[in-house]
């Protein structure tokens, strides 16, 4: 049930992203991270990669604007491929005017809200 | 479509029940009227005809246990329809058939006498190391570049002691508190020594953590002090730097790169391009590549650092890799069903790790090889694999001269397609990867090549690996090595020449060597 609320929050946040303008977003970092923030990162993720569980870094998106994600990677064992020739998805973190962060597949151009994150543009850091 | 033998005497009976099979598979109306035949007539399906194989369309999606809902990897509806595991095996027989890079030496057996799982472990060549199966639902986890879980200590077995080959920046290994470094030792965990085989498991488990926040102690023998010290290390997901260390190393005749690459992560792109812009400015003369923890990941970042080390002179109109089939798809990639083409150089950068897409990529201007074209000196070890090899093969393709430091290379010059039938998703080597002039047989790795019949080889010399020292200074073993050979055009005394006249004594002791640098941990991660 949980689940299902979750998706449909960002599910809804995603609609409501489309419809805004693309001008004045900026690249962001977050201000700061914590593991609810870094759960709602997970849960966006995991939503947009059609349900396969997001396995992310402690600092996500605290250094860096962009998230590479790597597809195949099973989180309960060593086993790698290790000859890939697939590409990564990479998301964006974001910021608009009034300071709304999104997280944006840059593929698809698709963006999520961020609801408990606060972020700043990349070269306030 | 062929299906008969071509040196079959006719049997009749059997191929007009083949015949018949064909004809409801194919002779019946609409695509919905087909799957229902191909649903109810399991008796015609299921007979096993040696080595009479129908496409693996007519089993595929047939399950013992049906999935139900959407599938994530295509965000529809799954096609599972009741079938048996007769259906399932038939699968992965006609599918290896037809894909499976050795086919032709797959002894067929009939599907009805084996579980699936069995049945799947049948379907290969004795010497293919390279054939496993994964849950689908685990197979399509994703990862943020880089993180895995563990305690940033990278382990290293050698001759049945686990010791830190490096350990990762920012990671509980890495706490001032516990400050783990390359060549200390573990002794025990959780106060069971490591080479307790009865409890190998539990020794295992704790080395090698499946979730963050799991908490194990270790006894550790530091390497400086030799002093045992017991730490307590917190599992967390860990971010891979992929590139620690670059130097620049000044001698009498010019300046030596050294670059310790250890994993071709997407985020190792702006890694790569930095340390190689770094040594461009420092204008080396020689490089020493250190790939000897490296066991590949994305090959386009392999193409770039290939590139970066021949430059655009020698890569122009040469191709990185090209993929090969088994000879039912010598021009047609059988899964993809597009035309097989070669694979170039990638000049640019893809676009990752914040880098912007198509700016130029650097390129170094290395010193002339004995054969008149540019050297690089790679550091290799038993976990230098795929990727990394295709580096070293790419570079052999297109005559630069490749001076291999350290023990053999895992050998892994193949790939697949991984194949979810059923919720269980199947690796069978499908191609393996030629360089510019078609050679792809290294599965037994590389290596110095000892006789000059083996062109296909790097030149260079066996050198053991070296944890009492650490990576990147001049008296570690292999770096050590590869500055000898620069200066003199030969291994040093303690290591293994590629001189003609010691075949027979290097031969042995390399096999020696081969055996002690066996890594029971790791081995399982290189696939």
């Amino acid at each position: 049930m949980k689940n299902i609320l979750t998706l449909t929050l960002i599910s809804l946040a995603l609609i409501a992203c489309s419809s805004l303008a693309q001008n004045g977003y900026k690249s962001a970092v977050l201000i700061e991270i914590t593991p609810e923030i870094k759960l709602e990162i997970e849960q966006i993720i995991t939503a947009a990669s059609n349900g396969s569980k997001a396995r992310l870094a402690d600092n996500v998106f605290t250094n860096q604007s962009t998230l590479l994600i790597e597809k195949n990677r099973p989180h309960n064992s060593n086993v790698n491929i290790k000859r890939i020739y697939n590409e990564p998805d990479i998301y964006e973190l974001i910021i608009s005017d009034n300071g709304q962060c999104f997280i944006s597949h840059t593929e698809t151009k698709l963006q999520w809200f961020l609801f408990k994150a606060k972020c700043q543009p990349i070269n306030l850091q | 479509m062929t299906i008969f033998p071509k040196n079959n005497s006719l049997k009749f009976l059997k191929y007009s029940k083949i015949l018949l099979l064909i004809f409801f598979v194919y002779g019946c109306g609409s695509e919905n009227n087909n799957e229902s035949l191909l649903t109810n007539n399991y008796s015609y399906d299921n007979q096993w005809f040696e080595d009479i194989f129908l496409p693996e369309i007519n089993y595929k999606n047939k399950c013992i246990n049906p999935r139900i809902g959407t599938n994530p990897e295509t965000n529809n509806t799954y096609y599972d329809i009741q079938g048996t595991y007769i259906d399932e095996n038939n699968f992965l027989r006609s599918f290896s058939n037809n894909t499976y890079l050795w086919y032709d030496e797959i002894v067929d057996a009939d599907p009805s006498l084996h579980s699936v799982e069995n049945y799947f472990a049948l379907l290969k060549a004795p010497h293919d190391r390279f054939h496993f199966t994964y849950p689908t639902k685990e197979w399509l986890q994703i990862s943020q570049s880089g993180v895995s879980t563990g305690y940033g200590a990278i382990w290293i077995n050698l001759s049945n002691r686990i010791f830190v080959a490096y350990t990762e920046p920012n990671s509980p290994a890495t706490d001032s508190a516990i400050n783990i470094e390359r060549g200390d030792e573990v002794i025990e965990v959780n106060g069971i020594n490591v080479n307790d085989i009865e409890n190998s498991g539990q020794v295992s488990s704790a080395l090698y953590p499946s979730t963050p926040n799991q908490t194990h102690t270790f006894l550790i023998k530091k390497r400086d002090s030799k002093d045992n010290q017991i730490v307590t290390m917190t599992s967390a997901n860990i971010t891979s730097s992929p590139v620690q260390t670059v130097k620049t190393i000044k001698t009498d005749t010019g300046n030596v790169g050294y670059f310790l690459f250890n994993d071709h992560i997407a985020t190792s792109e702006k890694s790569i391009f930095d340390a190689i812009t770094q040594l461009k400015s420092n204008n080396i003369v020689d490089l020493i590549l250190d790939l000897r923890y490296n066991s590949g990941g994305y090959l386009a970042i392999a193409n770039q650092l290939t590139y970066m080390i021949a430059g655009p002179t020698y890569t122009a109109g040469k191709n990185f890799e090209t993929m090969k089939f088994n000879d039912k798809h010598p021009t047609t990639n059988p899964i993809t069903n597009e035309p097989i083409q070669a694979i170039p150089f990638y000049t640019k950068t893809i676009g990752l790790s914040s880098m912007d897409s198509n700016t130029d990529l650097p390129f170094l201007n290395l010193n002339l090889g004995e054969n008149g074209y540019p050297r690089v000196f790679i550091l290799t070890g038993n976990d230098t694999c795929s990727a990394s090899e295709s580096i070293i093969n790419s570079l052999l393709g297109i005559n630069i001269e490749v001076i291999q430091i350290g023990s053999v290379t895992c050998g892994k010059p193949y790939g697949f397609y991984p194949m979810d039938n059923c919720g269980t998703t199947y690796f069978t080597i499908q191609f393996k990867g030629i360089n510019s002039i078609g050679f792809g047989d290294y599965s037994d790795g590389f290596k110095p090549r000892m006789s000059s019949s083996e062109a296909n080889m790097p030149l260079g010399c066996i050198v053991e690996e070296d944890v009492q020292k650490l990576l990147g200074h001049t008296d570690e073993n292999r770096l050590s090595a590869a500055l000898h050979y620069r200066n003199t055009g030969s291994c040093p005394n303690n290591s293994l020449s590629r001189s003609i006249m010691n075949i027979n004594s290097t031969n042995n002791k390399y096999k020696k060597i081969n055996k002690l640098k066996k890594n029971i941990f790791l081995s399982n991660k290189i696939l």
